[in-house]
């Protein structure tokens, strides 16, 4: 008996032409996102990291898992809050093993050792002791700490970045700020005696 | 200094950035709260001052070129339609072991300790002749571990092998009531065994049989009157 098969003349072709075209698609736009999101990955990586090239090797690691993972992202709009915890959580992972391998705690001695400023507004030292405190923070005051401070977010903005609703940020920044007050309390001179 | 009953509240409101109404009423008449409020201020200003330095260091030129020579290596991500979802796959597969283990593995009984075993269970008629029992290692029987042992000890207790002799769980008067009625049952049996043999013991002295020799005669019919019909004698 004869099998009859029907062949379509070009179809794999076709199929395989319109698959490539979509690839190309999704490449291009997310090259269009890169331009303006890189800064965004660099500067969470560099606000846990406190490392320049730390944070541009997260930056970039966290950007390539986007592109590998950008196919997956229904809604597009959300591809900069998306990128923000790719990055956060790249660079959290990245501190720990850091210290585990004890490298940061020789530089936090090597940091303590020199004097302090007699006055730390707006100085160097007052600021490295800023980030060293956010280190103590919660994962999540500390990143909402971070966004509300970086590119002149608003609360709206880091809602929307985080998918969490304003007053959740709120309450987040509020507590935030409080802890970081206690332990820089001591850095700053009072004008009054209290 | 605050005072007393304004400190948590002014602390808060400096930490937040708002002022309520009453805590301005408040700082507009109590000079040493103004003046801890302000110190208060000029310490979040610093904080924020140091966070915004922080959080907005700028990305260094070569991280795009990086990034671009990264991706230009990497193939293009698959279109969603296209993927197979791995993680679903998985599940399945999961499932279906699940479902097979229910199914077809033979259920494990719930750890039953001996002792309670014996004293829950009915009486069990033990067969006849019970079989030797199979010479184990007390040690590691058969390369299993003791715990193991154990446990398949009790089961075998509780559950004699169904393969080897039929079972039958009864009350204890009907057992004792079969165990005569099986006691009955051996002796005749072997009294038929000692009777067969005694009989094979025997000499033949079973004669032929003689058949007498047949006679054969001639069969004699007799003719019978035909019958008169009522209208042929009409």
């Amino acid at each position: 008996m004869q099998e009859l098969v029907l062949i379509e003349p070009g179809s794999t072709a076709n199929a395989e032409w319109m698959r490539e075209a979509e690839r190309s698609a999704i490449r291009r736009e997310f090259e269009e996102r890169l331009a303006d999101s890189a800064a965004l990955a660099y500067r969470v990586a560099r606000g846990v990291l406190r490392n320049d090239a730390d944070a541009e090797d997260v930056a970039q690691e966290s950007l390539l898992r986007a592109f590998r993972k950008f196919a997956r992202l229904r809604d597009r709009n959300r591809f900069r809050g998306w990128l923000v915890r790719i990055s956060f959580r790249l660079a959290l992972d990245r501190l720990r093993s850091a210290k585990r391998r004890g490298i940061r705690e020789a530089d936090w001695l090597r940091e303590q050792q020199r004097s302090l400023p007699t006055s730390p507004h707006g100085s160097r030292e007052f600021q490295q002791q800023v980030e060293r405190a956010m280190e103590d923070l919660p994962e999540k005051l500390r990143l909402v700490l971070l966004l509300s401070a970086m590119e002149g977010h608003t609360l709206d903005e880091v809602a929307s970045l985080l998918s969490v609703p304003v007053g959740t940020v709120k309450s987040r920044l509020f507590f935030a700020r409080k802890q970081l007050a206690e332990k820089l309390r001591c850095f700053v001179k009072p004008t009054t005696n209290r | 200094m605050f005072c007393e009953a304004y400190n948590q509240s002014l602390t808060d409101a400096a930490a937040a950035g708002e002022l309520s109404p009453a805590l301005q009423r408040h700082l507009a008449s109590c000079d040493s709260c103004r003046a801890a409020f302000a110190d208060e201020q000029s310490l979040f200003a610093a904080i924020d001052s140091g966070l915004r330095a922080a959080a907005n260091s700028e990305a260094p030129a070569t991280l795009i070129p990086r990034v671009h020579v990264v991706l230009n290596n990497e193939p293009a991500p698959q279109p969603r339609a296209y993927r197979f979802s791995i993680w679903g796959g998985a599940g399945a597969a999961v499932t279906a072991a699940t479902i097979f283990s229910l199914l077809y593995l033979p259920t494990r009984h719930p750890s039953i300790s001996v002792e309670s075993a014996r004293t829950s269970l009915p009486p069990v008629v033990a067969p006849a002749n019970p079989p030797a029992p199979s010479v184990v290692n007390s040690s590691h029987p058969g390369g299993v571990s003791p715990l193991q042992y154990g446990k398949r000890a009790a089961m075998a207790e509780i559950q004699p092998s169904a393969a080897r002799f039929p079972e039958v769980v009864v009350a204890p008067e009907e057992g004792i009531a079969l165990l005569r009625y099986e006691e009955i049952l051996r002796r005749k049996s072997a009294a038929g065994i000692q009777t067969a043999a005694k009989s094979l013991e025997m000499p033949q002295a079973i004669e032929p049989l003689e058949i007498a020799e047949l006679e054969l005669g001639d069969l004699k019919i007799p003719v019978l009157s035909k019958p008169v019909l009522d209208g042929q004698a009409k």
